[in-house]
């Protein structure tokens, strides 16, 4: 799976580090079950982390993202993003509410901030899947944005990329 | 302006359940890997 990493600071000791992994083909063909003829298709998934998990992080770092994510749209016109939230539980001053909907409302609120920019480049659509699973009451969530049909090569000349 | 389309799945199919908890391991396995090498690495 090729991937694209950045670190971004917080300037107060913390970090966030976010990665985006592409799919392979066999992913595509199989899992995703993508005709052959639509495999060139670029499909990503989002993750996102704190460096370390026990500091806080200032919000700034999640300001920083936002611009690098629509940075790598741009980059990928021709991709698609997936975000599969985390059910992991999390720490907050929220404990009414269950840690997935906690991150779901923070990259709601970041979606909704960034939505000019994301018009202004011609994204069209955003499609949410939701997943409930009634048995042990977890909630899994697929974000899916789809660019404009422009077309370019997966990395241009020059672009940094890593192999796992 | 309504920029998002939801779709709700109540009863999600034991392959989409399966794929969305193996897509979760497989994250937290790769990101576990990379904090790791940045944490090294904003240490060092």
């Amino acid at each position: 799976m090729e991937s694209i990493e950045t670190i971004i600071p917080d300037n107060e000791g913390n970090h966030l580090v976010i990665v985006l992994s592409f799919y392979d083909d066999n992913d595509k063909t199989g899992t995703f079950q993508i005709p052959q003829e639509f495999v060139e298709l670029d499909i990503a998934d989002i993750s996102i982390d704190k460096l370390h998990i026990d500091l806080p992080l200032n919000l700034s770092a999640f300001f920083k993202m936002c611009q690098w994510l629509i940075d790598q749209f741009s980059i990928f016109p021709n991709a698609v993003f997936s975000f599969i939230c985390s059910t992991d539980p999390l720490e907050t001053h929220h404990s009414a509410m269950a840690s997935e909907q906690y991150r779901w409302n923070l990259f709601e609120n970041l979606y909704q901030r960034n939505i000019p920019k994301l018009t202004e480049m011609g994204i069209e659509s955003g499609d949410r899947v939701k997943g409930y699973n009634c048995r042990n009451r977890r909630v899994s969530d697929i974000r899916t944005r789809v660019l404009s049909d422009k077309t370019c090569s997966r990395y241009p000349p020059g672009y940094p990329t890593s192999h796992q | 302006m309504e920029t998002t389309n939801t779709i709700r799945i109540p009863k999600p199919s034991r392959e989409l359940v399966a794929f969305i908890e193996r897509a979760q391991r497989q994250k937290k396995e790769r990101m576990k890997k990379i904090c790791d090498k940045y944490r090294k690495l904003t240490n060092g």
